[in-house]
């Protein structure tokens, strides 16, 4: 994907986002949204809040990475202060893996550490809504709040 | 026909006694119902007015919570001026290695 095309569709994806109601319904901060990183603060049901960074670089041959991080926007590697209980959501792929990721197809990680050779489900599904920036913040969101925050 | 000319009335202020908003990823909506129609009414009338394909499972929610929809709008607790959201269920996610 030619990067000047990817951060037109980042940027046209982003300002859909702006334009939502959804962040104002349920918490979510936009922080940082020059292309080609987005950072959102999400509020849990229980009263916490947790940064997600998303990396669209390779968008859309590719999803976003997406990564958990601390107010310092640094992944947070430390598995004691991830949020538990959340269906596969941010754990490691293996001991050797640089941070914990999320096994979700919404995810670059999916395609490039846990399911290498599948990216073909990737390019079935980017053009459906649920796939675009929002519902992708979406699904994020929808999982978090399954966790304990 | 005679669905559609219903949920048209979801517009009409005279059509009920408590007005919701349903936020989707397609944008919002505001119409007007009764407490005693079920909340599949909201369902049908936000897919109709939003043209929304649905490619698999979708939930309608209230303040984080997920809203049964044969329940009546006064059963599921919501209030007048509620705003809902109207999303698709997260899949596609997991294996045997996480």
């Amino acid at each position: 994907m030619d990067s000047v095309i990817s951060k037109e569709l980042f940027e046209q994806q982003v300002e859909r986002v702006r334009g939502s109601d959804l962040p104002d319904h349920l918490s979510w901060v936009l922080l940082e949204n020059i292309y080609p990183r987005l950072r959102v603060r999400m509020s849990h049901p229980k009263g916490d809040a947790r940064e997600f960074l998303l990396d669209f670089s390779r968008f859309d041959d590719l999803p976003p990475w997406i990564m958990l991080v601390n107010a310092e926007g640094k992944p947070i590697l430390e598995a004691g202060r991830l949020p538990q209980n959340g269906p596969h959501f941010f754990r490691y792929q293996s001991p050797t893996s640089p941070r914990p990721s999320l096994c979700y197809q919404f995810a670059a990680e999916y395609y490039e550490w846990w399911h290498l050779g599948s990216i073909n489900v990737w390019h079935a599904l980017r053009h459906l809504p649920e796939y675009e920036v929002l519902g992708i913040l979406s699904q994020i969101y929808q999982l978090y709040r399954k966790t304990d925050g | 026909m005679e669905i559609n000319k219903d949920q048209d009335n979801h517009d009409s202020p005279h059509h009920g006694n408590i007005v919701l908003t349903v936020t989707t990823l397609s944008g919002s909506n505001t119409g007007h119902f009764l407490t005693s129609e079920i909340l599949q009414e909201i369902i049908d009338w936000i897919i109709q007015k939003q043209k929304l394909v649905i490619n698999g499972p979708m939930v309608l929610s209230y303040n984080d919570q997920v809203l049964t929809p044969t329940n009546t709008i006064e059963q599921a607790g919501v209030p007048n001026h509620a705003k809902l959201t109207y999303l698709a269920v997260v899949g596609g996610g997991g294996c045997c290695k996480c």
